[in-house]
């Protein structure tokens, strides 16, 4: 679980910026871009919660 | 010396050995510690200073490289030698009078710098009840929504800041990475906001920004010196000033210090362009030219940006304010630790509610420079010259009086004639701190010959 937890943390930070990149490219607008980054972050500070939660030591 | 209470972050002991940390923790904190609350400001200042694209690049380049051999090679290397912290060291050095001088002159300065970081932060926090943001001419608080917001962010990070090196360690650990990708992130959208297809069109509309934040001048304050200069002594209280003796005391090789080229590079060097292309963007979109950090990252990155800002100056004021609170436990020593850093947020808190510390913000680290750094120049040439790189000198030959006249005179001197310079000359801040630094190191080394002909022996 932990493990998981770590790996979708990166889903978090790919959202965070590839979504900018997307748009520099003219693939997204930018209301899109601050939608993925937004979840970007809730998923980055929410698993790095889950993970300090399912093992405080190793936080 | 007296003895003074030991606490469980080695104030007065050097650190032993099972306490030494590996260099992971010094990345993550240099990186968290420099992608931070004031480079929202530093960036569009270098804009509304008028400085070109080519020099802001290659004066931070060459500055912020010359930065990391600084602590490298300057500060590292005595930290992981003595092992205290710079109030500890200076002590023996200097006596504990004269400490007690430079502590209250470092921890003021150390507040009123976290201040502009929670007025950074508190811009941020104030957007979603849609608080009047002061604009670059409000030296003082312009509505009671900014005060009570200011507070309660200082509140807050007064408490985290309190709760101890671990703590500050493990919230920028966790906010960093994101942190600089949403920098980096925010600085694409705004380039892609500026419509800007080649280097040519990018210095065009970079031009038409000054212009009209100029009010239809282009007259440029700075040139690639001062940026250099600027970028290279910024920090210069914490490498060639020897705060960070305080943090690098705890790590296990000098090498570890190359952990500040994280701080620099991304910090300082993408993070600062990033933060001036954002001004560009607003400025182009809306023709509004005030660097107010909050409503610019919502302009480009929305919700997250926000976020990004109310981090980023907690990621910045907590390691500040630690260091403030370290350097006033040295005037208080009977204090706890919590309590002295507590009071140094709320110190901290009282400076933000005046925006002026953030809109003076080159000045103003040039200035803290100039005053802070020179003392390290005397705990460099001490270390190297007469101690001969030993911690048993240091502790065995230790200065018992109150205040050493050739250390008073050797820092006095230096700075008195730069604050002259800065106030009546009217030459800029950044440029002063190396002078000063070569001035206090040799006026003390010259007049301790004799201290250190006996050590040598």
């Amino acid at each position: 679980m932990k493990n998981f937890m770590f790996y979708l943390s990166f889903v978090g930070l790919l959202l965070t910026i590839v979504p900018a990149i997307a748009f520099v490219a003219g693939q997204l607008e930018l209301q899109q871009v601050k939608f993925a980054m937004l979840w970007g972050m809730v998923i980055w500070y929410g698993c790095s919660l889950a993970r300090s939660l399912l093992s405080p030591s190793d936080s | 010396m007296s003895e003074k209470k030991v606490t469980g972050e080695f104030e007065c002991t050097a650190v032993p050995k099972e306490s030494h940390k590996g260099a992971s923790k010094f990345w993550g904190m240099y990186a968290g510690e420099h992608a931070a609350g004031t480079e929202f400001m530093i960036g569009p200042l270098f804009l509304l200073n008028g400085v070109s694209l080519q020099n802001i690049f290659w004066g931070l380049l060459v500055g912020n490289f010359l930065a990391v051999l600084s602590w490298r090679y300057l500060c590292a290397p005595i930290a992981v030698g003595a092992r205290y912290t710079l109030y500890y060291h200076l002590e023996k050095i200097a006596g504990g009078q004269l400490v007690k001088v430079f502590n209250l002159a470092n921890g003021i300065l150390f507040c009123f710098l976290a201040g502009a970081m929670i007025t950074v932060s508190a811009t941020a926090v104030g957007i979603p009840f849609n608080m009047p943001m002061p604009g670059i001419e409000d030296w003082y608080p312009n509505s009671g929504g900014f005060v009570l917001i200011v507070l309660l962010v200082g509140l807050v990070i007064a408490l985290v800041a309190a709760s101890g090196y671990e703590m500050v360690a493990k919230f920028a650990n966790l906010a960093a990475p994101w942190m600089v990708l949403v920098f980096a992130a925010c600085g694409f959208i705004a380039l892609k906001e500026l419509e800007v297809g080649s280097w040519a069109d990018l210095q065009s509309i970079w031009q038409s920004s000054i212009h009209i934040a100029q009010g239809g001048e282009v007259s440029s304050t700075m040139g690639f010196w001062s940026v250099l200069f600027f970028a290279w002594f910024c920090n210069s209280a914490m490498h060639v000033g020897m705060a960070d003796l305080t943090v690098f005391r705890f790590a296990k090789k000098a090498n570890h210090a190359w952990a500040t080229a994280a701080g620099m590079y991304v910090g300082h060097h993408m993070a600062w362009m990033a933060a001036a292309f954002m001004l560009a963007a607003q400025i182009q979109s809306n023709g509004n030219a005030t660097p107010v950090p909050g409503p610019m990252a919502h302009h480009v990155a929305g919700i997250a940006g926000v976020i990004c800002v109310i981090v980023a100056g907690w990621t910045t004021a907590n390691p500040t304010i630690y260091r403030a609170g370290m350097a006033f436990q040295a005037i208080l020593p009977s204090l706890s630790r919590f309590k002295v850093t507590f009071i140094a947020g709320m110190v901290a808190t009282l400076a933000g509610l005046f925006p002026a510390f953030a809109w003076k913000l080159l000045g103003f680290v040039g200035l803290y420079g100039t005053i802070l750094a020179p003392m390290g120049a005397v705990i460099f040439f001490d270390w190297y010259c007469i101690r001969r790189q030993q911690r048993s000198h240091l502790d065995q030959h230790a200065y018992t009086g109150s205040i050493n006249i050739t250390v008073l005179t050797a820092w006095i001197l230096p700075v008195a004639v730069a604050l002259y310079c800065i106030q009546f000359q009217g030459i800029s801040a950044w440029f002063f701190p190396l002078p000063c630094w070569l001035a206090c190191g040799l006026l003390y080394w010259l007049l301790n010959r004799k201290s250190s002909l006996e050590l040598s022996a």
